[in-house]
Order: structure tokens, then C-alpha cells, then sequence
């Protein structure tokens, strides 16, 4: 019998320990019930990974439709009679192109990392039982469904009137929301003259909305009351920073989403004329407001995946972060600075030239945080010794998306490269390059780098690198084409275009499909590893306190309340070949109640 | 490989720069945008050189052991954070005072008005006339009106929407600016004339005879998202040499404000109407005919029964698909025809009358013109019209932006006063 078979594995001290039923979280209790009223953060974690990796398979099947339509949108295919450009073609394309926003946006990646990693690893990192408000955890993740079912509603109904609509269109249809096609930025005037299916949007990323707040307040509270002894605010790791700094903007900026919402809401079915310009109101209002809270969500969505990689990036280079405390200062500015550059969205809106002025400025400033994080990973790697192992190349691989996402966010600060470059592809490739290319990585490298303590077991790690390899081509010549495009002049959200730009619509639909071929890989290799080698507590010998518990963890997280030390000091944990993992020496675990003194 | 992305890659790069061909005689994008590119390519080769070189030469050969090296250096921090705030100043500066350029128009420029409507663009000229629908000179289909400018005279444009946010975008002038309604924005530019990629092309004269002229041909995108057709909002911009402008300009003809509206909507159902709705009753299979409509009570549509008066063809002109009319042998026509939003209030009431001239429910006075009647289709008293004539004497704009507030107002009802005017600074 080999060691995968057996149901043994060894603790943070490398003794093996026999594995019992109800010994961990997974299966400390049975039944759907215990699952669905749990209140163990690591349960709800997982809940909120199979729903969250749910909306990445829909909103990714929505991606994959608009690039497969863009592959026959060319204006030369397009006569009176032709599917190309008639509306049908127009409307499918507007509609998909929208809930591949909203859902990306809404239900994937705000939450990825912090509903996800976070829930999961938070509260093990703060050697903790559990976040400071266990049932609001709860409550979070059903306010997140109750949103994306009123969402999920939308779908369905553009289904139905897929199937009934037409000329004879029974009368109940028009009680069923149509899908909707107003982008996900709900931009007025258009989003107020469209059908009721814009109060079911709104109405759902409102509800969401406030399951992000819930979860950044729950984060707060258990930051500041739950940490251990010996841990300061200065030896936490740098995944705490990064996620304290996002619950912050979690808690300032949805609050006016919530209200923007109900202001569009009130103005579809009650006219109230704030946004319309019919009754007076101003439709550049409307995007102040939705910019106000959806540029820092734009931090919320990178702020984590940036806290992911300065844990990665140290633990495979064997070596103590560099610059511990600009990298917590720096995702601090980030946050900060995330709410004062919203007016760059509106650059050509009209808006006077001295406030243009002002949020360039700004939001240039944003880019010094930025740089230094990764100037401050490049001197982590210096001189370390590095594994290559896959969480390490999602890593490397965020770094060199993060530097190109970063890097054309430049022209786009700029105000007279901005004017020639907004509202094109240059601008769609820049924020996928930020929004999905860093943080789709940084999460893909924390979700391969917890896996073990998440579920026990070891993934593949040669399909892990093969399907790093595809998702990081797949990615690059989706969206690094966009960016020629872009300067071709290629407007964006188009069901058809000239001629000229069928070989970048070309070489990015080819992209995407690679890109999705990649990432079907990684959920297989996920799903292997069911039956994966068992892994040790510790793979990967990093010191933070989630380490110190055996994997996957018990119910109640640690067996000892734990001690905080500083967490990238390696050196105590020795590599054990027998296991392939760190082991402790309970004589140096200041955590082990017999401890022994040993510096 | 298929030899057409051969050809379509030459295309795609006309010039040796790598922007679109640049027509604009006060370019604020292309150098910095370049002096980016060129610190962006630095930056990236700088850390993706160092992360892949740290990899591979400091790559772990054992499991065990940890490395050790400086955990800070408050020194270094500093350096790195000051170099690219010194950088990010001088592009800010840079960016700011092209900025400030595109923003500011000149005093002399040469004034047009723009429309955005789902989906097409009306241009508007000092003289009054607007730019009329015509084919793409590519691929020969219907394309909605162009905007035809100078070269080597500033051109100001006003914009303003009938419906939702549009946004104008010429690729080759750099310029670009949202049309928000409920607001005019303005943007400017100034065009080069290039010999070289020009098109000789022949327009008709006002006279009845042909000019040529030559002009560049550029494409005129909208960036802001508006709805079904977004994608199929083009037109084109024509930039002639300025006295192949001046033909074009003379070749503009002005309706003739006093013509009488029974004969003016009688020239535009024959030139845009005639083709479907006939005016004796033929081809009433497939598209309504006006013979004997107008008057009709009850008539069936697909919002129920409606009198066919003047809100409702006005209804049925701006919005066709509010109410799609009833066949007599039950259905409906079904929704085929497109909106006309670049008539003006003028054009739509010419046409009304015109309808009357063909029923014989109704009757048309053949010698009405514009501003005679009240929104009840009165004759107006003497005193009125005598108003609107003294007003129109005085000092009056010359561009006179007769279809503008009327086309938010879906029934018609503008304010009489005000058409009274409109119509007097036409006949100025």
C-alpha cells in the first residue's frame, strides 16, 4: 500500500497521524443542512466556490459567444438579408457582451479572492476559530445568491423570449424581464428607456453589493479583535494588509452603488428626473456616481490578488519579503487613492477641462503604489532560491500582466492620448489585462497554492504547469492584440466593424478559444485531484500561521492557540524528502504549549 | 495562409507610423503617445528581463535550506518610487497642455451642427442646409448624412442628442467627444488635405449641371454605446481642398421657406416615400397606401384603433414601430420601416398636408405655408403671422435649428410662438 492510499498524513511536526471521519472541516459533519447553516468560514468558503467558479463558467461562456460572433462581424459579410448586422445579431451581441460584464464583474471577480481565499485562509492566518462574525459570514453568502438568482432571473428570461417571442409573442412575455442590453455600466439615458429588465439588474447588483459589504466589515472587525499573541500589526502577513485595505473600500464605496442603484431603479419606474434629461436631470450625473464606487471596486478586485502574489512570490523564493512595509503602505495609497481618480471614465463627457486636469493628475499618482509592489517582488526573487512550482509561475505570470495592465493605464491618464484612445480596444485589453488577466492569475496561483490545505491533497503539478502554460498564451493573444486594435482606432462594444480589423478580431477569438482550453484543464486537474497523494501540512514551508495546522484543517482550525511569528522567516521549517513537505521542530513551535526555548 | 490577411495587414498599415494616417494639422497624440510607448517598452523589458533572469539563475536547486539577503532598503524604496513620479510628471504636463489645445477652438472657426440620433448623425450648416443621406462610398450601401469640412480652416462642431449618449470619433483627426443630451458639447479640429489619398469624385450642381471635386475620405465612429444599431452608427467625413469646399457648399440646395407645404411634401414622398407607400391605392398587399388614409377614424393598428390625424403621422414618421398599422384583412404591416428623425418639423408637416391632398376625407389648402396654422390645424389670425414677420427682420442667427426641440416632443405640440420665429428666421 502506498501513502496516497492509506488514510494517513503527517502534522506540521512530520509525525503521522491516522486520519478519522469528522477530523476535519469537510467532513466534521454530514448532511445538506450542515453544510448550508454552517458557520465555519473555511465551509462557506467552499460554498462560495462552487457558486463563484459557477458564474466564471457562465460569464465565460457569454465571453466565448461575443468573440465567436466578432469572428463573422466583418462589414463585408454584411448584406440586407444577411444574420450578420440584422438585429437579431445586434441585440444577441449587446446582450451578451452585458451579462458577461455584470456577471464577471459582480459575481466573480469582486468576490474570487476575498469570498473565496479570503474566507478561507483569513481567519487561519490570524491563527483564529473563525471570523469575528461568524452568522454575518452566513448572511453574506445568501445575500450573494439572493443577488445572483435575481441576476440569474435575467438569463432565463432572455431564454424564454428566445423561445416565444417573434411577431405572435404570447402576452405573458412581456411580464418576463427581456435580457438585458445596456452594458453593465447601466449607463443613462439608455438604461432608463430599456424594459424592466434594468430593475432586475440593478435590484441584483444591489443585493450583491451587499454581501461585499458584509464580508469587508466581517474582515475589519476580525483583523482588528482576532489577532493572536505576539502578532502586531506589523507582522501580519502581507494577504491581511491587502485584504484589510479592500474591505475598507468594501464598506466606503458600495454603499453609494447600493444608492446609484436605487436612484436608477426610482427613475425607471417613477421618473423621478435625476438622470433624465427629459425631466431636467443629468445623464453625466449617473456616471459620477456608478464611477464613484466603481472605480475603487476596480481596487477591490486587484488590492486582494496583490496581497496573493507577495505571499507566493516570498514563500517560492525561500526568502523573507522585501520591503514588508511598503507593501503594506502601498496597498493603503492604492485604496486611498482608489476613490479620488473616477472622474478618468469621463474624460470626453463634456466635464471642464480644470477637473480633467485634477483626475489625470490623480490618477497618475496611482501608479507609484503600483510600481513599487512590483519593484519590491523583483528584489523578493533576488538572490532567493526559487521553486518554479505552478503558484509561483501564476505569480510570475501576474507580474508580467500586471506590468502591462499598469503600464497602458499611462496613455490612458494621459488627457490627449486619453481622448484618442478612450471608449476603443485599447481600453477593453487594458482592463482585462488588470481586471481579469492579474487577478484571474493571482487567483488561479492562490487557489493551486492553498489547494493542499484547502482539500488535503495534492493537485497534478506537470498538468498544473502545462495549463499554466496554455492559460498565459491563451490570455496574451487574446487581449495583447486588442491593444493594436485600439490604437487602429477599433471602437469598443461593436457586433460588427470594418474590414480592416477582421485580423485582430481574428487573432483574439483564436486566443480566447486557447484561453478556454487552458482553463478546462485546470478545473480537470482540480477535480483529479480527488484522489491526488495526500498532502502534508506544510508543502510549501511557508511560516505563516495557516501552515501550522494540519491539512485540510480541523473544524475548530488549531490544535494549540497559535503564537505569531514573523511570517516570512522560513528558517524553522526543515524539508522532509519521506513526505515532500516542512516539518517544525516542536521545540521550535512557540505555539506547542511544551515548548522549549530554543534561540 | 489565406493571402486575404496578407492584404488586409497592408491595409492596415498605410504609413510608416503606427497610428491611423494622421489628418490633423494640430496633432496632440501621436508624439506622446509614442514617448509612453517607448517608457512602457522600457519598463516591461526591464522587469520581465530581471523576473525571468532571477528565475533561471537563482533557481532552487535543493528543497531544504532557506535564502537569506536584506529584508529592506529604505534608500532603494525611495529611488524607485521617485523615478517613476518624476516620469509620470512630465507625461501628466504633456498630456494636460495637448489637452488644453484640443479643448480650446480657435476664434475663426468654421461652425456645424451636430446631431446623434439612434442610429445616425444629421450635420447642420452655417447656412442652414443639412448634409443629405447618401451611399457609403465603399461598399454602396445606404448610409446615413456625412460630414463634409474644409481642410486648413478650424471646424467647430456643437453637439447634441435626440435620444441617449452618443460619441463622436474621427480616428484620423485624434479627436473624439461624448454627445450627451440634455447639454451641447463642443470639439474642434483642423484638416490637412492629402493629394495623395484623395478621391475625385463628381457632385450634382444647384444649377442642374455636374462639378468635380476631390476630397480625403475618412470614417466617423460612435464610441458611446447606444443601443441595437451601435455598431452601424458610421458615417464618413469628407475633407475637400477649401474651393472644392466652396462647390460643395453651392451645390447645398435650401428649400425655398416659402414653397407651399402640400408641394413640399409632395417632393419628399416622391424622392423617400414613394417607393413603398403609393398614393392610388397600389401595393396595399404589402406596405399601406395613402390614398384615402388620412381622415380615416378607427383605424386599426397594433395598439388599437387610432384616428389618422396629424399627432398620429407624426407618430408614425419619428416612431414607427409605436404603432404599427392594421392590414385591411387583419395583422399588421409588420415593423419595416425605419424612423426619420433628420426631417425637419417642416418636412413632417409637408408631408401631413400632402397626405390630406391625396384623401379625399380631408381637404389640404394648397397654398399653406409653414407658420399659418395652429396645432389644431386652424388658420391663424392676421395679428400672429404679422408678428412672426417683424421678428424675422430684426437680427436673427443664421443657422436656424428648426427640427431641434420639436424632435424630443413625440406628439408635436411645440410651442406655436416658437415655430412662428423659427420659421421667419428661415424666410431671413
Amino acid at each position: 500500500m502506498t501513502v496516497a492510499d492509506r488514510p494517513i498524513t503527517t502534522d506540521i511536526y512530520g509525525e503521522e497521524i491516522e486520519l478519522k471521519p469528522g477530523d476535519n472541516y469537510i467532513n466534521h459533519s454530514k448532511g445538506i443542512l450542515s453544510w448550508a447553516l454552517t458557520l465555519d468560514h473555511k465551509r462557506i468558503g467552499l460554498m462560495y466556490m462552487v457558486v463563484v467558479l459557477l458564474s466564471f463558467f457562465l460569464g465565460g461562456v457569454f465571453a466565448i459567444a461575443l468573440r465567436t460572433q466578432l469572428l463573422f462581424g466583418a462589414a463585408s459579410n454584411i448584406t440586407d438579408d444577411s444574420v450578420v448586422g440584422s438585429a437579431t445579431w445586434n441585440n444577441l451581441y449587446n446582450q451578451a457582451f452585458t451579462l458577461h460584464g455584470a456577471i464577471m464583474v459582480f459575481m466573480f471577480i469582486i468576490p474570487a479572492i476575498p469570498a473565496i481565499l479570503g474566507n478561507m485562509v483569513l481567519p487561519l492566518q490570524l491563527g483564529a476559530k473563525d471570523v469575528a462574525f461568524p452568522r454575518l459570514n452566513l448572511m453574506s453568502f445568501y445575500c450573494w445568491m439572493g443577488g445572483g438568482a435575481l441576476l440569474g432571473c435575467l438569463l432565463v428570461g432572455a431564454i424564454i423570449h428566445l423561445a416565444f417571442g417573434g411577431e405572435n409573442a404570447p402576452a405573458f412575455l412581456s411580464y418576463i424581464p427581456n435580457g438585458l442590453d445596456t452594458g453593465w455600466t447601466f449607463y443613462t439615458p439608455y438604461s432608463i428607456q430599456a424594459n424592466n429588465s434594468v430593475i432586475f439588474a440593478t435590484m441584483g447588483a444591489f443585493v450583491l453589493g451587499f454581501s461585499s459589504i458584509l464580508t469587508g466589515l466581517n474582515f475589519i472587525a476580525t483583523i482588528h479583535m482576532l489577532k493572536p499573541k505576539g502578532m502586531g500589526w506589523f507582522n501580519m502577513p502581507l494577504f491581511l494588509w491587502a485584504l484589510y485595505a479592500t474591505a475598507v473600500i468594501q464598506i466606503l464605496a458600495t454603499p453609494v452603488l447600493a444608492i446609484t442603484l436605487l436612484l436608477l431603479a426610482a427613475e425607471n419606474a417613477l421618473g423621478i428626473g435625476i438622470f433624465d434629461p427629459k425631466l431636467g436631470g443629468d445623464p453625466v450625473l449617473f456616471q459620477h456616481f456608478f464611477w464613484f464606487y466603481s472605480h475603487p471596486a476596480v481596487y477591490i478586485m486587484i488590492l486582494p490578488a496583490l496581497g496573493v502574489v507577495s505571499e507566493i512570490i516570498s514563500v517560492f523564493s525561500r526568502k523573507h519579503i522585501f520591503g514588508y512595509k511598503f507593501i503594506a503602505y502601498s496597498s493603503l495609497a492604492i485604496a486611498l487613492f482608489g476613490f479620488i481618480v473616477w472622474g478618468h471614465h469621463m474624460f470626453t463627457s463634456g466635464q471642464s477641462p480644470m477637473i480633467n486636469a485634477l483626475f489625470s493628475l490623480l490618477t497618475m499618482s496611482v501608479a507609484i503604489p503600483s510600481a513599487i509592489k512590483v519593484f519590491n517582488w523583483l528584489a523578493t526573487m533576488w538572490k532567493g532560491k526559487i521553486r518554479l512550482d505552478t503558484p509561483m509561475l501564476y505569480a510570475m505570470g501576474f507580474i508580467w500582466l500586471f506590468t502591462i495592465g499598469g503600464l497602458t493605464g499611462l496613455p490612458l491618464a494621459a488627457l490627449s492620448t486619453d481622448i484618442y484612445m478612450h471608449d476603443t480596444y485599447f481600453v477593453v485589453a487594458h482592463f482585462h489585462y488588470v481586471m481579469v488577466g492579474s487577478t484571474l492569475f493571482a487567483f488561479l496561483g492562490g487557489m493551486y497554492y492553498w489547494f493542499p490545505k484547502m482539500f488535503g491533497r495534492m493537485y497534478n503539478e506537470r498538468t498544473g504547469k502545462i495549463a499554466w502554460a496554455i492559460t498565459f498564451i491563451g490570455f496574451n493573444v487574446t487581449f495583447f492584440i486588442q491593444f493594436i486594435a485600439g490604437t487602429q482606432g477599433m471602437p469598443r462594444r461593436y457586433a460588427t466593424y470594418l474590414d480592416q480589423y477582421t485580423v485582430y478580431h481574428h487573432i483574439s477569438t483564436l486566443g480566447s478559444y486557447i484561453l478556454t482550453v487552458g482553463l478546462v484543464m485546470i478545473l480537470v486537474n482540480w477535480i483529479m485531484a480527488k484522489k491526488g497523494k495526500r498532502a502534508p501540512a506544510n508543502p510549501w514551508g511557508g511560516n505563516q500561521l495557516e501552515w501550522h495546522t494540519n491539512s485540510p484543517p480541523p473544524h475548530e482550525n488549531f490544535k494549540y492557540d497559535p503564537v505569531g511569528t514573523d511570517p516570512y522567516e522560513y528558517r524553522d521549517w526543515k524539508y522532509d524528502e519521506k513526505i515532500d513537505g516542512y516539518v517544525l521542530d516542536p521545540d521550535h513551535d512557540p505555539s506547542n504549549p511544551e515548548h522549549k526555548p530554543a534561540h | 495562409m489565406d493571402t486575404t490577411y496578407l492584404n488586409l495587414l497592408a491595409e492596415v498599415q498605410p504609413q510608416s507610423t503606427w497610428f491611423p494616417i494622421d489628418a490633423s494639422a494640430s496633432n496632440q497624440v501621436d508624439s506622446l503617445a509614442y514617448f509612453i510607448l517607448v517608457i512602457c517598452g522600457i519598463f516591461l523589458v526591464f522587469n520581465a528581463g530581471l523576473m525571468v533572469f532571477f528565475a533561471m539563475r537563482y533557481r532552487q536547486q535543493k528543497k531544504e535550506g532557506v535564502a537569506v539577503g536584506a529584508t529592506h532598503n529604505t534608500a532603494l524604496e525611495v529611488t524607485w518610487s521617485v523615478i517613476p513620479a518624476f516620469i509620470l510628471a512630465i507625461i501628466f504636463i504633456w498630456g494636460f497642455r495637448g489637452f488644453l489645445h484640443q479643448s480650446t477652438p480657435p476664434e475663426n472657426s468654421y461652425d456645424i451642427m451636430v446631431t446623434g440620433y439612434k442610429w445616425g448623425w444629421d450635420f447642420t450648416y452655417p447656412n442652414g442646409a443639412n448634409s443629405k443621406a447618401e451611399t457609403d462610398p465603399e461598399s454602396g450601401k445606404a448610409m446615413a448624412p456625412a460630414l463634409h469640412v474644409p481642410a486648413y480652416q478650424p471646424v467647430r462642431l456643437t453637439l447634441q442628442s435626440n435620444d441617449v449618449l452618443h460619441s463622436v470619433f474621427i480616428k484620423q483627426l485624434r479627436v473624439k467627444k461624448d454627445v450627451v443630451p440634455g447639454r451641447f458639447n463642443q470639439m474642434w479640429f483642423e484638416a490637412h488635405y492629402d493629394e495623395a489619398t484623395a478621391e475625385k469624385t463628381t457632385i450634382p450642381t444647384k444649377e442642374g449641371g455636374t462639378v468635380t471635386v476631390s476630397r480625403n475620405v475618412y470614417d466617423l465612429f460612435c464610441t458611446e454605446y447606444c443601443g441595437q444599431n451601435h455598431s452601424m452608427m458610421l458615417t464618413k467625413v469628407y475633407v475637400y481642398q477649401p474651393e472644392d469646399y466652396e462647390k460643395w457648399y453651392a451645390s447645398m440646395t435650401l428649400v425655398d421657406p416659402t414653397t407651399p407645404l402640400v408641394k413640399l411634401g409632395e417632393t419628399i414622398w416622391s424622392t423617400q416615400c414613394k417607393s413603398c407607400h403609393s398614393i392610388d391605392g397600389s401595393g396595399a398587399a404589402n406596405f399601406p397606401s395613402w390614398q384615402n388614409l388620412y381622415g380615416t377614424t378607427g383605424h386599426a393598428t397594433s395598439a388599437g384603433p387610432v384616428d389618422v390625424d396629424d399627432a398620429y403621422i407624426y407618430e408614425s414618421i419619428r416612431n414607427p414601430s409605436a404603432k404599427l398599422a392594421g392590414k385591411a384583412g387583419g395583422g399588421t404591416y409588420g415593423n419595416n420601416m425605419a424612423a426619420f428623425p433628420n426631417l425637419t418639423d417642416r418636412e413632417v408637416r409637408g408631408i401631413i398636408e400632402f397626405m390630406k391632398s391625396v384623401s379625399d376625407k380631408a381637404k389640404a389648402d394648397e397654398g399653406l405655408t409653414y407658420g399659418d396654422l395652429n396645432l389644431d390645424g386652424t388658420l391663424k389670425g392676421e395679428s400672429e403671422g404679422e408678428e412672426g414677420g417683424e421678428a424675422g427682420e430684426g437680427d436673427t442667427p443664421e443657422t436656424p435649428e428648426a427640427d431641434i426641440p420639436e424632435a424630443d416632443t413625440p406628439d408635436g405640440q411645440a410651442d406655436p410662438e416658437g415655430q412662428t420665429n423659427q420659421a421667419a428666421n428661415a424666410a431671413d
